[in-house]
């Protein structure tokens, strides 16, 4: 790659902080096979005057699950895995709730997002970081109801990529994360890399979000805990370039092929998908493969995935036959910068330039972040006026259970209630009759109680998931079993 | 301007160059007929071009009529794309139990995983249409439900008796009324009969024997399987077929089918594994609902191949360029219609020539390859039999009877209306030949010492017919 088309992918780093307000980002640029940039731009910590480097560490989200999917595909070639065997051969405490998904779901189902199961997200954000893997997996999962039949639709799905962790973990007989250390990190020379639950022997990219005044305030990523293999690893972006170049040579690092000829399954779509709510000038999407997106940009394959934790938003990146690629690892939450300049470069390394990707996502994201305004707005539409709660205040109050995303806690303080999900708390403000309005991370939610045949509190269901007709339901804990 | 010209010139030759018999153009662009051409002959020895009235059988593409005729019933709530099948028609039962729930969409984009079953055409070509789906848990599953795309017309077939059941019409007299006339396709039919009787129709050429000539061969019947490939269908008539998908759903002002049912049918659901051209300038998006979706240099592209005995045909659309084209050839396995189909998008496009016919032959030859059972070593040994001891009927609950009877020194098969002599090869098994189909029948002892079934091997996996 020439110096110049170099330093043109440099500006478009630079443009792209600036357009976006971003503090910094590091990025990898992989070119006909060969690394030709690692570099930090903007800022880690800018009233520290610390700058952005190649070498700081970034929770790297979910682009943690082709590591997942790389290990399955390892476990496939080791001969001690057929990724299209029902996975319950392998363990057969795996169930879900659809008894066919029960019965036949495979490692390639699990790896694409088609079990049926809508994200159900809320359950492990809200999770006590200390949750047990194959509690989770094995307790909480099956009591999760889908919202499409078996293999219908291609639905993202974190906990899945959790059980494939535990998959990999009772067919090596090791710990995922030693898995992914001896099998990837180790052979690649990803000296860094570690996971959220791991102590750094690197510093952290300082992570921002914005906060209430417009400015950018110090951000926090979750730590994944038991669905760590959905997306617990962190990583410097000189790591990730040797990920990069290691997924673009199909499995081969130096002389080491570490995944031989079915490699090929991985970038092998699937499923169609669709993610985003808009459709990308110049790209088609095709479909998903295991722990990767396929899609064409510009009649190119490109394969590739993105990550957000809070704090950080992700994205590699690469066109296979043409053996380019990129990383990039920005520090601001939830933005759609990465895919910005994943464009604007791949605009210069394929010379079909002409779009402000900047500008195009910039609006996308305006779109989408005034989302949660609008869906509250509407449910507001939907009030009843002058519907008082049924009960006194206390009435409600009390220890509620669902056997998938477990206790919730209803508590009254000064009239007020508020509910406990696992570890989140939320304020609840009354609606209309025993219907609550609740803020769950930064998105709307109904909350609704109902009263048994005593007129008793029985139970209260949370709109924890937006795709499901039904309500998440959490009965109440009789006192006597809770003394 | 495009140049038209040079691309019809480009057709000719490749015509000439293949060999084959006739071929009728029609392309469209911002609604209008840009080209109309009619190449070679319909009738070789009487030396009768082609018109544009000239009516061809289109074979799968009238899959895509089938999807649409399910959507405008889905557009009058009279049938749910995904809501399970047995809702409306119960007695389709699959032997695999989950497949139990597979709904139209599963059916319309080939993901039930029921092996291709293309055996019972030739078995059993009579079978009714309303018989149809009581015979289907006779079938054998190839792979998991939904895992995988397996192309299959049986199931297509289903649908047609679907829309029958959901609808009360015939699925001939369904599409005639509700598709077929709103579009003015005054002479499309459902039977070669109508065709022949109308005069103006492509005879149905194969290249055959060593110098490859040309040979007339006889029309393919469809019968019950209509649903999945029976349709004729002239060059001009189609042209509209094209233009109300690219109006989206919209024909001389009338809503046939919903703009959102056309966005439905062209969106790929599954991913294919047998698309002739995939390579930098056309990859695949998947099978839709009786159109498959590729991406020509960027560009969507929904199209849909159609082959029957002597017959090829091509329809697919462009609709970034609001363009669209069907190619229809009477010569059989013919990569020309697919070929011509990218080159007119190309020429949209801009895009420097390439030789789509090469292209379209080495990925057919890569299919073949693949299809061909692998060449091993025979094995060697005697029957444990008597002769006369195989003989008998053998039946399987899908397909119907086989049976073996003396035949001079040896054993002949009944098989699809034909006496064919079988020739042993190792062990217990015998080979013949359909049509110049290799086949083979191995025989299975029971515990009893007698001969109790016979496993044939026709086309694809071997089927267990029972003594």
């Amino acid at each position: 790659m020439t110096e110049e088309r170099i330093s043109q992918i440099r500006d478009a780093a630079n443009a792209a902080i600036k357009a976006f307000g971003a503090e910094g980002l590091a990025l990898a640029v992989v070119s006909e096979g060969s690394i030709v940039l690692t570099e930090g731009f903007g800022f880690s910590d800018k009233a520290a005057n610390e700058p952005m480097t190649e070498n700081l560490l970034f929770p790297i989200a979910s682009t943690s699950k082709a590591f997942t999917a790389a290990c399955a595909v390892m476990l496939s070639e080791d001969g001690k895995l057929n990724l299209d065997k029902p996975v319950n051969t392998y363990m057969p405490q795996f169930k879900l709730f659809d008894p066919i998904a029960s019965k036949e779901t495979t490692t390639r189902d699990m790896l694409s997002h088609r079990t049926g199961l809508p994200r159900h997200d809320l359950l492990w954000i809200t999770m006590d970081e200390a949750a047990d893997r194959e509690d989770l997996v094995f307790n909480r999962l099956p009591n999760l109801k889908p919202s499409q039949p078996f293999r219908y639709l291609w639905q993202y799905q974190n906990l899945i990529y959790a059980s494939v962790g535990v998959l990999v973990e009772k067919l090596s007989g090791k710990p995922w994360e030693q898995f992914v250390s001896e099998r990837i990190f180790k052979p690649l020379g990803m000296d860094t890399a570690i996971f959220d639950s791991s102590t750094p022997g690197a510093s952290y990219a300082k992570l921002y979000k914005t906060g209430d005044d417009g400015s950018n305030v110090e951000a926090f990523p979750e730590k994944t805990g038991a669905i760590g293999p959905a997306g617990s690893i962190r990583a410097s972006v000189s790591d990730m370039s040797k990920w990069l170049l290691f997924n673009i040579e199909k499995g081969k690092v130096g002389d080491a092929q570490l995944i031989g000829p079915a490699y090929a399954e991985i970038s092998k779509p699937n499923i169609p998908y669709q993610l985003m709510p808009f459709e990308v000038p110049g790209s088609v999407r095709v479909g998903y493969g295991l722990g990767w997106f396929i899609d064409l940009y510009k009649g190119e394959t490109v394969v590739s995935h993105g990550g957000n934790l809070t704090g950080s938003s992700t994205l590699v990146s690469m066109i296979p036959e043409r053996k380019d690629g990129l990383v990039i690892l920005a520090s601001q939450d939830s933005t759609l910068m990465p895919y910005a300049l994943a464009n604007a470069i791949y605009d210069i390394m394929l010379e079909k330039g002409g779009q402000d990707w900047n500008a195009f996502y910039l609006e996308q994201e305006k779109a989408m972040k005034a989302q949660p305004e609008q869906m509250k707005s509407s449910l507001l539409a939907t009030q009843v006026k002058d519907k008082p709660l049924t009960h006194d205040v206390e009435a409600y109050v009390g220890e509620y259970e669902h056997p998938g995303y477990g206790k919730v806690t209803i508590k009254a303080e000064n009239g007020e209630l508020s509910c406990v999900v696992n570890s989140l708390e939320l304020k609840f403000t009354h609606f209309h009759y025993d219907i609550f309005l609740a803020e769950i991370v930064g998105m709307p939610i109904l909350a609704s109680f109902q009263t048994g045949l005593k007129g008793e509190i029985a139970s209260v269901s949370l709109q924890l998931e937006f795709t499901l007709p039904d309500l998440i339901e959490f009965k109440r804990i009789p006192k006597e079993a809770n003394a | 301007m495009e140049d038209f010209n040079k691309f019809i010139q480009s057709q000719k030759q490749a015509l000439e160059k293949a060999g084959q018999a006739g071929m009728a153009i029609c392309a469209v662009k911002d609604g209008e007929v840009v080209i109309e051409s009619c190449l070679g002959f319909r009738d070789v020895d009487r030396k009768l071009p082609p018109t544009p009235n000239t009516l061809f059988p289109i074979g799968s593409n009238t899959k895509a009529f089938t999807a649409a005729a399910l959507m405008i019933l889905a557009d009058r709530g009279k049938v749910k794309l995904d809501a399970p099948i047995q809702d409306i028609l119960p007695e389709l039962v699959f032997a695999d139990d989950s497949a139990n729930t597979a709904t139209p969409r599963d059916l319309l984009c080939h993901r039930t995983g029921l092996s291709r079953s293309d055996l019972l055409w030739i078995m059993r070509p009579y079978i009714v249409r309303k018989e149809l789906p009581l015979i289907i848990k006779g079938l054998d599953q190839a792979f998991p439900f939904r895992s995988t795309y397996l192309y299959n017309n049986i199931m297509y077939a289903c649908l047609g008796r679907l829309v029958e059941v959901a609808d009360g019409r015939k699925w001939e007299q369904f599409v005639k009324e509700e598709i077929f006339e709103p579009l003015g396709m005054k002479t499309a039919s459902f039977d070669i009969d109508s065709s022949v009787s109308s005069g103006d129709f492509s005879l149905a050429y194969e290249k055959s024997g060593q110098n490859g000539s040309l040979e007339s061969v006889s029309f393919s019947r469809l019968h019950g399987m209509a649903p999945a490939g029976a349709i004729n269908a002239n060059i001009r008539e189609i042209s509209n077929w094209i233009r109300l998908h690219l109006q989206k759903g919209l024909f001389d002002g009338k809503q046939i089918i919903s703009e959102s049912g056309i966005r439905d049918l062209t969106n790929p659901q599954i991913p294919v594994n047998d698309n002739l051209v995939e390579g930098s300038e056309v990859k695949s998006l998947g099978y839709a609902l009786g159109w498959s979706a590729a991406c020509q240099r960027g560009e969507i592209v929904v199209s849909h191949g159609g082959n029957v005995n002597g017959s090829t045909s091509e329809i697919g659309f462009m609709p970034s360029r609001n363009a669209g084209i069907a190619i229809f050839v009477n010569s059989g396995s013919s990569v020309l219609p697919m070929a011509a189909m990218h080159s007119y998008f190309d020429l949209l496009l801009g895009a420097s020539e390439k030789d789509w016919v090469m292209e379209a032959e080495k990925g057919l030859s890569a299919l073949m390859e693949q299809a061909m059972p692998k060449a091993e070593t025979p094995a060697q040994g005697n029957m444990s039999h008597d002769l006369e001891e195989y003989a008998g009927s053998y039946s399987h609950d899908a397909y119907g009877l086989i049976s073996v009877k003396p035949s001079g020194d040896g054993l002949a098969i009944r098989f699809a209306e034909r006496d064919l002599a079988l020739t042993h090869t190792a062990f217990e098994t015998f080979s013949f030949a359909w049509e110049g189909i290799p086949a083979s029948v191995a025989f299975e002892t029971g515990t009893s010492g007698k001969v109790e079934a016979a496993l044939l091997s026709f086309m694809g996996s071997p089927i267990r017919f029972k003594k």
